[in-house]
């Protein structure tokens, strides 16, 4: 008994020091070898440039993250023509970061994600509304149609209905 | 319709100003004209409210013609100029002058006289009445006329009350002459060869014999010592008038001539019927203060003091009385044995062993003898009548209590079985379990009122709805309530119910049974007792469709708008109460049970409403549905906004690259 429930243990166990592994060994090594990959590429520009993207994927809890997704969509149109220049530069040098980050750059990226929250919101705004409306107005037929019952068939036929 | 107008009968016959004619037997009478054909030698006979006239009598001998005898002609409703309506039978009018005037002593009539003018003619009368199954029971010395010496007698009228009513105890068997007045039953046509035969008496002597008696020492009299004995004993009689007499005054009805027989003198004078008397006792016994020698005055003396009957009964005095001074053990143990039946646990328990011992006892000790009910004698046909006379103020004897009581118990059973062969047992049981049956029916349609107007064709409605009309039949019951219907909240009320039903042998029940509910636990659903009431109402308007009733209709459309409340659907409601109030405005009762009395359109109007019902319920789940679907509907808008605003993005962005592409 006392061997089988060591099996059980152990095989419950393998999988979990397995993942253990990997964010205790892998992840760290990995992720200090992107940063300096990343450094190296020059890609930090590109990070600014999506802040707010980045943000919203740090706080959105949806499934499938909408929001972020539209917003690096967005960030993407506002952006294009500095990762273009990025693309064809390919150059480390500091003074390519600044030319990279300049303030015009940087606010047509964040409008632009801007714009794609304010129409993903809009445009839910909008839904809903239209949603609402038409809730309301089947509620409005169902009360008129009650109150048609009532008048012609007297209270007791709702008061039935709240009875049963 | 209007009242009858004074001094019209039906408006055909006109009340006469001047002298009664004869013929009335006793009750107020007045000369009327046939307007139809001008006759003048009628009359019309007002019958007491109380004492309804013999509906089988009129219905049967109208038209008809017997000679010698006053033969009804017709009945009807009417007005005595001054006074209130009133039901008259009309009747043939006698002139001349009765036979005997007690006030007026004449001289004996002759043996001849007596045979050919007064005995033929009425014996001869009476056997063709006597064909029709009906009785006179009336003939007495101031019911029978002379048109004029030498002709032959005619019998007066005897058809505008119960039969042998009016009759003196001196012109009735002693049985039926103990009976109540009203309780003497239709008898047999040889209770009026008795009282002829007493005519007989009373004529050949030239005056009323025992007149200083009382009517029970009458009665007892007569018990005692036969009847011709008590009347004709002391008197010298012509031969033949004795010996015709003697056969007529037979204590047994079954020992008197019939009158075919005594149409022929001599013939009747020849038949001679051994009738054994009385056996009498050795020595008597006292009760109630009477001293009893015989049988059949132990019966009666037992009727008139039955505490004293009782007790004697109870502590076996008559039982040794029967077996040693009488030296009758067979009747002494017949006794013996009705008081052992008496001690019926059942009937001890309905606390009715007493008045049944009594009853027994007397029939057993005297076959002939009435139904003795509580101080009360009767023949059970005699109820209808007795029924009609126990209302109101003459009910000063208990009289409905006690018929009610009889009828509920088993006298009737017993009284027969103690008469053995004399009555026809089975029909008797048949009419008592029918008249029983009426007194259990529940509710208005039952009961003592139901019972009086079953056994009384011609009885006038008692109810204060009909106000002072008099109405006898059922055409005339609704102009009498349309006459006073405005002043009542409802229209018909427990008496004219009870007529009604009488009348429509019993096709109204169901409703009188919703308006007694009604009534008595204060209980109406929804116009159910309006509904009834047009539904009688309307049921009554039926013979005359086109006559119209506003006051009528006016008054039962309270009732009746209460009804409509049973369509749940107001726009049929409204119709039907639209229709309702229309045919109430014209007076149409039919139209307007019509308009209400609709189970289909109600029966529609169930499904609806259950229809109705059922989609509000549908209707209200779904309302409270959609504040749940408004979260779901808000996070689908939410979604497919994103997923548009990502579309576009994707879009922009493929446009801004193949724009960046080609520039």
């Amino acid at each position: 008994m006392a061997g089988k429930k060591s099996g059980k243990k152990f095989a419950g166990a393998a999988p979990k020091s397995g993942g253990g592994a990997l964010t205790g060994i892998v992840l760290p090594i990995a992720l200090v070898v992107g940063v300096i990959a990343l450094l190296a590429s020059g890609a930090l520009p590109a990070l600014c440039l999506f802040l707010p993207a980045l943000l919203w994927l740090c706080t959105e809890q949806e499934p499938g993250r909408p929001m972020t997704r539209t917003l690096l969509l967005f960030g993407l149109v506002g952006a294009w023509d500095s990762l273009d220049a990025f693309w064809h530069v390919g150059a480390l040098r500091p003074a390519d970061w600044i030319s990279m980050l300049d303030i015009r750059a940087l606010t047509r990226a964040w409008v632009a994600q801007a714009m794609g929250w304010l129409l993903a919101e809009g445009l839910a705004l909008l839904m809903a509304f239209q949603a609402d409306r038409e809730i309301g107005r089947a509620r409005q037929s169902y009360q008129a149609e009650i109150s048609q019952l009532r008048a012609e068939w007297g209270d007791g036929v709702s008061h039935a209905a709240d009875d049963g | 319709m209007a009242a009858p107008e004074d001094g019209w009968i039906n408006g055909i016959y006109e009340l006469l100003a001047g002298a009664a004619p004869l013929g009335g037997g006793g009750l107020p009478g007045f000369a009327v004209q046939d307007h139809r054909n001008g006759r003048r030698d009628l009359m019309a006979v007002q019958v007491a409210r109380d004492a309804p006239a013999r509906a089988v009598a009129v219905g049967t001998l109208s038209g008809q013609v017997i000679e010698n005898m006053v033969m009804p002609v017709s009945s009807g409703v009417g007005r005595v100029p001054g006074g209130r309506e009133g039901f008259f039978v009309i009747q043939q009018a006698v002139s001349g002058r009765a036979v005997f005037d007690p006030a007026q002593p004449s001289a004996p009539w002759g043996e001849r006289a007596l045979l050919e003018h007064l005995l033929r003619p009425a014996a001869i009368a009476l056997d063709r009445l006597a064909q029709t199954g009906i009785t006179h029971r009336a003939i007495r010395s101031n019911n029978v006329f002379l048109a004029r010496e030498g002709a032959a007698v005619t019998l007066g009228g005897a058809w505008a009350g119960p039969p042998g009513q009016l009759q003196p105890g001196l012109f009735e068997p002693p049985y039926s002459a103990m009976c109540h007045p009203s309780g003497r039953g239709e008898g047999t046509i040889a209770d009026d060869v008795y009282a002829l035969g007493v005519l007989l008496i009373v004529l050949a002597i030239g005056a009323h014999p025992l007149a200083e008696l009382s009517a029970e020492e009458l009665i007892q009299r007569k018990l005692e010592r036969g009847s011709f004995a008590a009347l004709a004993g002391q008197y010298h009689l012509p031969p033949a008038i004795a010996d015709l007499a003697r056969g007529m005054l037979a204590e047994d009805p079954e020992h008197r001539p019939p009158p075919l027989l005594l149409a022929d003198p001599l013939a009747a004078r020849s038949r001679r019927v051994a009738a054994r008397p009385p056996p009498r006792a050795q020595m008597p016994i006292d009760v109630g203060g009477l001293a009893v020698w015989d049988a059949r005055t132990l019966a009666y003396a037992a009727f008139r003091a039955p505490e004293v009957g009782l007790r004697l009964l109870r502590g076996a005095e008559i039982d040794s009385w029967l077996r040693r001074a009488l030296g009758d053990p067979l009747l002494a143990a017949r006794v013996d044995e009705a008081v052992r039946g008496a001690r019926n646990p059942q009937r001890v328990e309905e606390g009715s062993a007493d008045q049944l011992l009594l009853l027994q006892c007397i029939a057993t000790l005297d076959p002939l003898a009435p139904c003795c009910w509580q101080k009360l004698a009767l023949f059970p046909d005699g109820i209808g009548a007795l029924a009609a006379a126990a209302d109101g103020a003459s009910d000063r004897m208990g009289v409905r209590q006690a018929v009610t009581r009889f009828l509920l118990g088993d006298a009737v059973a017993l009284w027969g079985d103690a008469k053995g062969n004399r009555v026809d047992s089975a029909v008797l049981r048949l009419d008592w379990r029918q008249n029983r049956m009426l007194l259990h029916v529940p509710g208005w349609a039952g009961g003592f009122a139901r019972l009086r107007y079953g056994l009384n064709p011609m009885q006038p409605c008692l109810s204060p709805l009909v106000g002072d009309g008099c109405v006898v039949r059922l055409i005339d019951l609704l102009p009498a309530l349309e006459r006073h219907a405005m002043s009542r909240d409802w229209l018909i009320d427990a008496e004219v119910a009870a007529f009604i039903s009488a009348r429509l042998k019993g096709r109204m029940d169901g409703e009188f049974a919703t308006l007694a509910q009604a009534e008595d636990r204060d209980i109406d659903p929804p116009g159910h007792r309006g509904l009834a009431q047009l539904r009688v109402l309307a049921r009554l308007a039926e013979s005359e469709p086109a006559q119209r009733w506003p006051s009528l209709a006016k008054a039962a459309l309270r009732g009746v708008e209460e009804a409509a409340g049973r369509w749940r659907g107001v726009t049929e409601r409204t119709h039907i109460l639209h229709r309702v109030r229309d045919a109430a405005r014209e007076g149409a009762l039919l139209a307007m049970l019509a308009a209400i009395d609709h189970p289909a359109s109600l029966q529609d109007d169930t499904r609806r409403a259950q229809l109705a019902q059922a989609r509000a319920q549908a209707l209200e789940a779904a309302l409270g549905q959609i504040s749940e679907r408004q979260a779901a509907r808000r996070a689908i808008a939410k979604h497919t906004a994103q997923e548009i605003a990502a579309a576009c993005g994707t879009i922009l962005l493929v446009a801004v690259v193949v724009w960046r592409a080609m520039s």
